[in-house]
Order: structure tokens, then C-alpha cells, then sequence
């Protein structure tokens, strides 16, 4: 199954889920924009991370952006602060990724595509999404 | 009966399969390797040691059975036949150096009348003239790693290669009732002394095999090799019966082999038949959402109807009450036995979706029925407005 597959069968368990979204072809992700209270939005995406033998997904939501270069801005304290938070989350995790331009901190969760149903992926969309604008309203932010 | 006539005779879905088989870039090398390795192969060796060769002065009447049947087949290069110690009712037949090699089981010489090993041993010659032996599925699974698709592809492939292999066997027996003995003594080890098994009755046992392969709800029959042998009763009976048409006939019998095969639920539609109970049950309340089922809905609904089953005749009965279809749909969903799938959720959405839009539009009733049939399968009416909105915009 290709990527592109792999997303469309993500976009089909969305709609079941009632969570209207599309795919990003340039980015391959699926996204999908929710609405927090206190009109806080939170974009949530889907990308596939398959192994060699297992279909896998994660689903992730970006908290805050740091300049590549500028690994350093992720402080002692803020990396203990996401390990504290990691400890208190449910169906989801803070880690950072990096790009070549890039480092993102991200609230995110893996499921295996097969298994995977509607309610448990509306479940840790809305729990991921939740998870990332915690952490941008604790930082007085709202950028995603 | 000739060669020409048992060519003839050959499943559509065999040679169809086979194709698509050979057509997977991916099955090339290793084929190659396997022929390879068949020019080394020690079977002929191994049989001479561990059993006994088939001669006019060992055994008269096996010996004048293959010599017939092979002329009749005509095959070439040559043919040889063993029997070995094994008191289950089997054969093979395999490709050696020079020659075809076909092997009996004791318990298939013992427990079989000569008419019935006709039917076993035209079987197995079947698989030699229609190139059977030029795959070798088994060898090819274990040894390589392809991808499911082709996996799959294979085996279902075997499974239609035996349907043309027992429509061989048919005509080398020519007797359905001979050739229902065979199946039946080989799947239970019974000897029917002054009897035989009504093909009918034989067949019947498919019915019940379909509920419960249905009720199930699991798709991995798919790694069989050989059809159930209901299956291959009932594939024998419509071609037996069925003769004059048979362009019909394969049509039925593919349908019959779609309930082992999942690539042929895989697309959307209402073609997935692990689920047609949903699609037959689920579109028939939607169409009837008018009060009215036309002529394209009948027919559409038909080829996923139960057995038996005349749609334009239950409609029509006074008793019928269209509710009692969402009761059926319900009760579908209740008797599965394994959870429904994200991805059979939406193939069922997407066959129900299919046939509200038939007339190319939604109305508020058809709307309606789906939401009942949503909240069934625990699909809100904010994702079935979804699931609808995004399929108007696809078609």
C-alpha cells in the first residue's frame, strides 16, 4: 500500500468518525483543523510511518516551532517539562521532530492502520489536539 | 471426448487468474528459478524406492485407466503412475524430468470404484494439459516473499485451477453421481457400500457453510489451495447442468469462489460478498424508501441476494413490511461474530450510499433509512452527511 493509499484509507476512517479533513499531497499528511473552546483551533495531521511489516500511523499535532540552529532554545527545563507532562498525558505523547530547517515540538500517537477503527481515531485526534493546545495556551500561544 | 473437448470445458476464471499471475513482474525470477529447479527435482527417484509403479502386470485395471485417459487427453511426454501407502483418499499429479507423474493413494485405490478413479485420475490429468504444473504455487509461497496481492492472486488462481481440474475429471467419468461419490468418499473416508451420495444433497451442505463463513466475518480462507469441497460439488452441478450456457456457469461459479477470495471485496461498491447480507438488507430498506422499487434496483439487489432468494417476489408478498429489512440489517450486524472493520464500515456506507443515488440524487427519505442504517453499524448522522457529501462530489 502506498502512502498516498494509506492516507485516503485514513480520510475514509475520518469521515466515519465524522472529522472532515483532506490530504496534503506536497506534505503527504492528512489534515484535519479542530475547534478548542475558547475559539482556540488546533491542526491536527496524520502521516504514515509504516515499518516493513506493519502499516502504522501516527497522528501528531504540532505545538510549537523552533529554528534549526537554535536546538538549544529547547531548554534543559523545557525538555523536563515535556517529560513531566509526558507522564500525566492519555493517548498522547510530546517528543520533537526535526527537518532540515527545523525542530518541531509535537503531541502525537501511533495505531496500527488494520486495526485501527473510527472511534479511536476520533478519540486521539481530539486527545492529541488537546494535548498540543495545552501546550500553546500554557506558552500563551495559538499558532496551530 | 478429446483433448479439444477438454479444453473446452476449462473454468474462465482459470485462465483469467493464471494470466493476471504471470502478468506480476514480481513472479518472473522466482519461476524461472523453479523451473530450474525442477530439472533437478528427485521425485521419479523417490517414488520407484517408496512406491509402486502402475503396470498392465501389477495393476490391470488402474494400468488400462491411465492408458485410456491419457490417450483421450492426449498428453505429451509421456506419462507414469505410482501408488503409495496412505490410507486417505489423495492424489497429485507433478512434473518430472521427461514425464507426468501422477500418484494415487492406497486408500484411494482401496475405498474408490473404477469409475471413480477415472473421475480422481482425469482430475489430475486436467491439471497436466492445462499447464497446471507450470506454477508451483506451494514451492512459490514458501520460498518467496511476494507481496499479499500476489499472494492472494495465487491462491485463488489454485482455487479456480481445481474447478477446471474437476470439470476434467467430469468429463472423464461422465457421471455426476460418480464423480460426487469420488468427492464425498475422499472428504470423509466413507466406503457407501451399495450406495452413492446424491449430488444435490452433497451440495446442499453449502448453504450452511455460507452462513457461517458469512457470520464469521473472517477473511482468511483466501491461503486455501483447494475450494471447499461443498463448493466444488456445487461448481460441478451447475456445470453439469448447466452445460449449454457456459459463459453463465463461470459467471455463478466466480461468484461462489469471491466468498474465499478478499481482493474481490476490495473496492467499494456492493461487490464485497463476506458483506452482502448488509448490502442486500441495507439496500433494499433504502430503496424502498420511496414506497417503490424499480427494475434496476431489483436487479442490482438481486446478485447480492441470498440463495434463493427472488427479490421481486418477497417485495410483493401482502406480509412484507419494509422495516423488517432494517431488523435484517441489524440482525446482520449482531450475528457477526467478528467486529466490523473501519474499512468494511465504510464499503458497507459507500454500497448503501450507491444505491440511494442510483437515480442520481439523495432525497430526504433515502436520507432518512441511511441514518437508521448508520446508527445501526454506530456511524453518527454528522459522519453520514460526510460520508454522503464526499461521495456526491466524487461521482
Amino acid at each position: 500500500m502506498s502512502k498516498r493509499a494509506t492516507l485516503k484509507r485514513v480520510q475514509e476512517i475520518a469521515t466515519l468518525a465524522g472529522l472532515k479533513g483532506r490530504i496534503n499531497e506536497e506534505m503527504k499528511t492528512f489534515e484535519m483543523g479542530f475547534q478548542l473552546d475558547g475559539d482556540r483551533t488546533q491542526l491536527v495531521l496524520v502521516r504514515d510511518t509504516s515499518s516493513k511489516d506493519r502499516k502504522m500511523i501516527t497522528i501528531f499535532s504540532p505545538c510549537v516551532i523552533l529554528k534549526r540552529g537554535l536546538i538549544e532554545r529547547l531548554t534543559r527545563e523545557m525538555a523536563v517539562e515535556l517529560l513531566t507532562a509526558n507522564e500525566n498525558l492519555h493517548f498522547a505523547r510530546y517528543g520533537i521532530w526535526q527537518t532540515e530547517k527545523q525542530t518541531m515540538v509535537v503531541a502525537s500517537y501511533d495505531h496500527l492502520l488494520e486495526t485501527l477503527d473510527p472511534a479511536e481515531l476520533g478519540s486521539t485526534a481530539w486527545a492529541v489536539a488537546i494535548a498540543a493546545d495545552m501546550y500553546e495556551r500554557k506558552h500563551g500561544q495559538d499558532t496551530f | 471426448m478429446n483433448a479439444q473437448a477438454i479444453e473446452a470445458v476449462r473454468f474462465r476464471g482459470d485462465t483469467e487468474l493464471l494470466e493476471a499471475a504471470r502478468g506480476d513482474a514480481d513472479l518472473a525470477g522466482p519461476l524461472a528459478s523453479s523451473k530450474a529447479l525442477r530439472r533437478r527435482n528427485a521425485l521419479r527417484c523417490r517414488l520407484l524406492s517408496h512406491s509402486v509403479r502402475v503396470s498392465v502386470g501389477l495393476m490391470p485395471h488402474l494400468a488400462d485407466s491411465f492408458q485410456r485417459l491419457t490417450e483421450r487427453f492426449e498428453l505429451s511426454g509421456g506419462l507414469e503412475a505410482y501408488v503409495h501407502n496412505d490410507g486417505a483418499v489423495n492424489a497429485f499429479v507433478a512434473k518430472g524430468v521427461s514425464r507426468t507423474i501422477v500418484v494415487l493413494s492406497s486408500g484411494a485405490v482401496n475405498l474408490l470404484t473404477p469409475a471413480e478413479l477415472e473421475f480422481v485420475i482425469g482430475h489430475e490429468l486436467g491439471h497436466a494439459v492445462y499447464g497446471h504444473l507450470e506454477v508451483p504455487v506451494d514451492h512459490l509461497l514458501k520460498e518467496e516473499r511476494f507481496s499479499p496481492r500476489l499472494s492472494m492472486t495465487l491462491r485463488a488462481w489454485q482455487r479456480a485451477a481445481e474447478i477446471s481440474a474437476d470439470r476434467a475429471g467430469l468429463v472423464s467419468c461422465e457421471s455426476l453421481g460418480v464423480a460426487a461419490n469420488a468427492l464425498f468418499k475422499s472428504q470423509s473416508g466413507l466406503e457407501l457400500p451399495g450406495g452413492g451420495v446424491q449430488p444435490g444433497d452433497f451440495a446442499a451442505q453449502w448453504e450452511q457453510l455460507v452462513d457461517e463463513v458469512l457470520t464469521e466475518g473472517q477473511r482468511d480462507h483466501w491461503q486455501l489451495s483447494h475450494p471447499f469441497p461443498t463448493l466444488r460439488m456445487k461448481a460441478m452441478i451447475l456445470f453439469w447442468d448447466g452445460r449449454d450456457q457456459p459463459g453463465e456457469v463461470d459467471e455463478e461459479v466466480a461468484r461462489l469462489l469471491a466468498l474465499m477470495d478478499p481482493m474481490e471485496g476490495s473496492v467499494d461498491g456492493i461487490e464485497d460478498p463476506l458483506l452482502a447480507r448488509f448490502f442486500f438488507w441495507g439496500g433494499l430498506f433504502i430503496a424502498l424508501a420511496d414506497g417503490r422499487l424499480d427494475a434496476a434496483e431489483v436487479e442490482r439487489l438481486q446478485s447480492v441476494a441470498p440463495s434463493g432468494l427472488d427479490v421481486g417476489r418477497l417485495t410483493s408478498t401482502p406480509e412484507f413490511e419494509p422495516d423488517s429489512c432494517l431488523e435484517r440489517f441489524r440482525a446482520a450486524k449482531e450475528e457477526r461474530r467478528a467486529k466490523l472493520t473501519a474499512v468494511e464500515l465504510h464499503r458497507i456506507m459507500q454500497g448503501l450510499i450507491d444505491v440511494a443515488a442510483a437515480d442520481g440524487q439523495i432525497d430526504d427519505q433515502e436520507t432518512g433509512h441511511l441514518y437508521k442504517l448508520a446508527e445501526v453499524l454506530g456511524i453518527s448522522p454528522g459522519a453520514c452527511d460526510l460520508l454522503v457529501s464526499n461521495y456526491l462530489e466524487q461521482n
